[in-house]
């Protein structure tokens, strides 16, 4: 990412923090409407916890039918920030809870079901250092991502609109107009966000993965110059076998 | 007085928070960069050793 694009996306997201808190009226239909204001950042955070599990998925099919390791790190890449991107949804919408509801957790169909989303991305984790393997880690956990990746969007939509009446979010709510604005604003500088964190973390996991076949390479055929340095200086056949098994 | 403390508070603290997190996500874009040169260099190096050993 270009360093104009990454000073550009660190003044999009401060904007639009600001058009949020100044910018935005209170919303009819809530217990307390001045409070409402966090909607328009706490939608945008599930939105891209979705668009990243997607990632993680597909990059996980990726992985399952070319078997390159390099997918299966951007899959791991994708989850963790599909995880963090489900934690920060989860801590906007308990701190809008306390407000609307008197309590930080209270047990609602979204709630729960965001709980257990985070639940399903930590066994991912688990399974993953449960495996020593590279290529069966890899295959393992190829498979959970993907049963993962459907759960996703199950849970975070489908299932809390069908358990709707449970629920304590109300359905008469009334945005303003400007509130789609924010949303659109808050979803395209989060997912700029997301790019370049996802980015990152595969370009770290690709140096390794270098590093790694590198290191496996030096292991397996020593360099020669190295043998015949040690052979010149000492003379003996003893030193250089040292040299190649070090 | 009071409610301008509030409002100010209300967009201080995600602000900060973004402030924080934009200069986290520096350094560690700074660290890549770095390890990826470090990587690209020793590649180099390699790829000379074994042309004039």
């Amino acid at each position: 990412m270009a360093t104009v694009a990454k000073y550009l996306l660190g003044m999009w997201i401060a904007a639009t923090v600001v058009l949020a808190y100044r910018w935005l009226p209170p919303a009819e239909g809530f217990a307390v409407p001045e409070a409402a204001p966090i909607v328009a950042l706490h939608l945008p955070l599930a939105l891209v916890a979705i668009i990243a599990a997607v990632v993680a998925a597909a990059q996980g099919v990726r992985y399952l039918t070319g078997r390159n390791l390099a997918s299966d790190a951007r899959s791991k890449n994708a989850a963790a920030l599909a995880a963090l991107f489900c934690l920060l949804t989860t801590v906007t919408g308990s701190a809008f809870a306390r407000v609307q509801w008197g309590g930080y957790w209270n047990w609602d169909p979204k709630q729960t079901c965001i709980a257990i989303l985070l639940a399903v991305y930590a066994a991912y984790f688990v399974l993953r250092a449960g495996v020593d393997d590279p290529e069966k880690r890899a295959a393992v956990s190829g498979v959970y991502i993907v049963f993962a990746g459907i759960l996703t969007p199950m849970l975070g939509y489908v299932v809390p609109k069908y358990l709707a009446k449970f629920s304590l979010h109300p359905t008469n709510t009334q945005f303003d107009s400007r509130y789609w604005t924010v949303i659109l604003f808050a979803t395209l500088g989060f997912t700029g966000l997301y790019v370049w964190m996802q980015n990152l973390a595969n370009r770290f996991d690709v140096a390794g993965l270098v590093l790694q076949q590198r290191l496996a390479e030096a292991e397996e055929a020593p360099a020669p110059r190295l043998v015949t340095m040690a052979t010149a200086a000492s003379g003996a056949d003893t030193e250089a076998t040292a040299w190649t098994t070090r | 007085m009071d409610d301008s403390v509030a409002v100010f508070g209300m967009i201080a603290v995600p602000l900060l928070i973004w402030a924080g997190v934009f200069a986290f996500m520096l350094g560690v874009d700074r660290r890549v960069r770095d390890l990826e040169r470090r990587v690209r260099e020793t590649g180099n190096f390699r790829e000379q050793e074994e042309r004039h050993p």
